[in-house]
């Protein structure tokens, strides 16, 4: 059974990864043209 | 608890399918005709064995067979998920034996993605998200309701998990 520790040193860097991606696509959306679109 | 999550988003990738009305499987996304909801599908399975290739097969991991994009059926499908959830389990159990990360393969070239298994884990995960949710956007585009045997498994993680064990 894995440490609490092992489970933060493992679960905790995935999630920053999701986290960035999530970013990083929000950040680079175009604005006029997607952002609104119905 | 990795293999558990994997299970439960095998579980409602499955549930989805089961649930999608036969009318559907040929409806093409819009703006891209040549896709469908069947191909999406089908993509799901050829992408997880696409990575036990890659990833699992010099290391001993059984590729499971591809389907086809164009031909396949529901029921098809739904069976061949099986194997290719098993061969993904393989690649968690893999890495989880070799201290927590998928061991290096000749075959893996891309390299976008650590290979820590939550890393691994959670990209097969939000890989499976995402076309779930292009089928579900395609069914709304094209002004299909999708059935409550489809839709209502899709957040039910703790039930879907629970149930496994």
């Amino acid at each position: 059974m894995p440490s609490r520790l092992d489970l933060a040193d493992s679960v905790v860097p995935v999630w920053r990864t999701t986290n960035r991606i999530t970013v990083f696509l929000i950040e680079h959306l175009p604005a006029k043209q997607v952002w609104s679109v119905r | 608890m990795l293999l558990a999550a994997w299970r439960t988003n095998n579980r409602v990738t499955v549930q989805l399918i089961q649930g999608l009305p036969a009318a559907l499987w040929d409806v093409p996304v819009p703006g891209e005709p040549r896709r469908t909801i069947r191909s999406i599908a089908a993509h799901l399975h050829n992408a997880r064995c696409m990575w036990v290739k890659t990833l699992g097969r010099e290391h001993g991991v059984t590729v499971p067979t591809r389907v086809d994009q164009r031909r396949v059926t529901p029921r098809q499908l739904v069976a061949a998920l099986k194997p290719s959830s098993n061969g993904i389990e393989a690649l968690l159990k893999l890495g989880l034996a070799s201290g927590g990360r998928v061991p290096p393969s000749r075959a893996y070239v891309w390299r976008n993605l650590s290979l820590d298994v939550g890393h691994v884990l959670t990209y097969f995960v939000a890989h499976e998200a995402h076309h779930r949710g292009q089928i579900i956007m395609v069914a709304r585009q094209t002004g299909h309701r999708l059935p409550k045997a489809a839709t209502n498994g899709l957040w039910q993680w703790k039930t879907a998990a629970s149930a496994i064990r």
